[in-house]
């Protein structure tokens, strides 16, 4: 059984410790960028989120989300979620690139951030004028577990992400530059393992359309409150 | 000059007056405190007279006053050292309403004194030299805002809502607002807030998150809490970052530290050497008292940073943003 992860190469890294078997795993622009390619039945296709609309053209894909293929997120997501009923304040902060109509990635995070704290009980979503530039959208959201967060984007020429956790005497401070191992400008903080991928993708079926259409719906009633 | 401190229930006043002590030409004359124990004490600590009589303490010569009682009582020391012709350094928050804020500020006016509110950040170098980047153009035009202000639980009157007006939300977002107030030169319009308890088991908040709008548009996210516990590596931290068109910046008051590793107690602990922002905010009250000149942080801006952290508890109560009033 073949694995065809569709995705941006750059942002992969092949780790020392890999685990998956590298043979039957394939990384891939997209599926027009193999000449020849024929999925069989067996072949299970990942997709990022953000190509979404394309997986009606396979059976039984996948999706992986940006942030939680991250590393340094299942690490957060490990220390938070060691404590069953985690109440505190999160804060996430994005510079990013992402060029779509700003939603998605919105949506997206809430989804993933919703894995360590349950559904959004409410949300309110701030913006600058549409006309000004960097935009900047600031999220406000309340879990049903009574954790309380901000997701703060500015949607410019970067790539930056910072996640804070304040706990019951537990403080996560994450910032993807300073965790960078080398020192240069280029970097390699944001970048998927193979491994992570693999391991949180979703099953594309109703009860994940579900869950993000009732985000979509929390964000777009949050942008009107 | 001659100074005296009115209250050492804040632990400011501890700092206010070691400023004072490594001054030239500034003396301590005395101290004014309900809390016979504690005046006794810090009495003996500076060498000054302790004052118990908060009338015969305001009869005595002296130029000005610095309040640090609880902030319930901010308004009574303030119109009683304004009545006595005494300028008035007063701790944030200024009052626990607007109402009496406005009481405190007509007051200083009618008695012609200076009534400036202590927001020491002000006086950080790193904020500053934000200050002045924003104000050369450098950042371009100011989009955004993304603070935060937290520490440890102080405990004792803090915690009684009776006698501080509210918990971390109060405490920890008038500076700030302040900041952001006094980068962008606009008031802010709209609050909304969600505010909780959940690292103390304390009768009052130690949490919130804070979203604001300004008059012009600008946006703010700010997070304010009592979160940090006594084995974190400093008591807390100030940090703003502004988003403007040009560039973004972010800005972090205590970030100049060196990293102390022990194997003694705390195993990490951040030892700052940056500028000690509460010397500079005494040396500008004293140059404003010298001078005659409005204070660089009046009783308006103090009314305007606790106006806002007020909003917040009101839109957390109602869930739902609050529009903040204006104040001329």
């Amino acid at each position: 059984m073949r694995k065809l992860i569709i995705g941006d190469l750059d942002k992969f890294t092949l780790e020392v410790n890999q685990m998956k078997e590298k043979e039957d795993t394939y990384l891939i622009r997209s599926l027009n960028d193999v000449d020849h390619l024929v999925l069989s039945h067996d072949d299970q296709v990942f997709f990022p989120m953000s190509k979404l609309p394309q997986v009606k053209s396979v059976d039984d894909p996948y999706v992986y989300f940006d942030l939680e293929s991250y590393p340094f997120f299942q690490k957060a997501k490990e220390i938070i979620t060691s404590d069953p009923h985690p109440q505190g304040v999160f804060r996430l902060r994005r510079k990013t690139r992402s060029t779509t109509t700003n939603d998605p990635i919105i949506v997206d995070d809430l989804f993933v951030v919703s894995s360590m704290f349950g559904s959004p009980k409410m949300v309110y979503v701030k913006r600058t004028a549409k006309d000004q530039s960097p935009l900047h959208i600031i999220v406000t959201v309340t879990f049903n577990c009574g954790t309380m967060a901000h997701l703060d984007y500015t949607f410019m020429d970067e790539e930056v992400i910072e996640l804070e956790w304040s706990g019951n005497k537990k403080i996560i401070e994450f910032t993807s530059m300073e965790a960078d191992p080398f020192a240069t400008k280029k970097d390699h903080t944001l970048i998927y393992s193979i491994d992570s991928v693999l391991d949180h993708s979703h099953p594309v079926n109703d009860s994940l359309l579900k869950r993000l259409d009732d985000i979509r719906n929390l964000v777009t009633r949050g942008d009107q409150r | 000059m001659k100074i005296g401190i009115m209250s050492f229930a804040h632990m400011h006043a501890y700092s206010y007056s070691d400023c004072i002590m490594k001054l030239p030409n500034v003396e301590l004359i005395g101290v004014f405190d309900d809390d016979q124990k504690r005046g006794n004490e810090v009495a003996e600590q500076y060498h000054i007279p302790f004052y118990p009589d908060q009338a015969a303490f305001l009869s005595e010569e002296m130029d000005a006053v610095i309040i640090c009682s609880e902030n319930i009582h901010h308004k009574e020391m303030v119109i009683n050292a304004a009545k006595a012709k005494k300028h008035i350094l007063c701790e944030k928050p200024i009052a626990t309403s607007v109402e009496d804020a406005q009481e405190m500020i007509d007051i200083c006016k009618e008695n012609d004194v200076i009534l400036q509110i202590a927001f020491p950040v002000r006086f950080s170098s790193p904020i500053r030299k934000l200050k002045e980047l924003i104000d050369n153009g450098e950042l371009g035009e100011i989009v955004a805002f993304r603070t935060t202000n937290r520490g440890q639980n102080p405990g004792g009157w803090f915690i009684d809502e009776k006698l501080s007006g509210g918990g971390a939300v109060l405490d920890h977002t008038v500076h700030m607002v302040d900041i952001m107030r006094w980068y962008v030169g606009k008031e802010v319009t709209e609050v909304y807030a969600i505010v909780d308890s959940f690292f103390h088991d304390i009768p009052i908040d130690d949490a919130g998150l804070v979203t604001l709008e300004f008059e012009n548009g600008v946006i703010a996210s700010h997070d304010a809490s009592w979160s940090r516990f006594s084995e974190y590596p400093t008591w807390g931290d100030v940090t703003i970052e502004v988003v403007g068109t040009k560039q973004t910046i972010k800005v972090d008051a205590l970030k100049e530290h060196v990293r102390l590793f022990s194997s003694e107690g705390k195993t990490l602990s951040h030892e700052f050497f940056g500028n000690d922002m509460d010397l500079g905010l005494i040396q500008d009250f004293i140059a404003c008292v010298e001078q005659g000149r409005e204070p660089s942080i009046t009783g308006f801006d103090g009314l305007k940073a606790m106006q806002v952290a007020l909003a917040a508890y009101k839109s957390s109560r109602l869930n739902e943003k609050v529009m903040i009033e204006r104040v001329e």
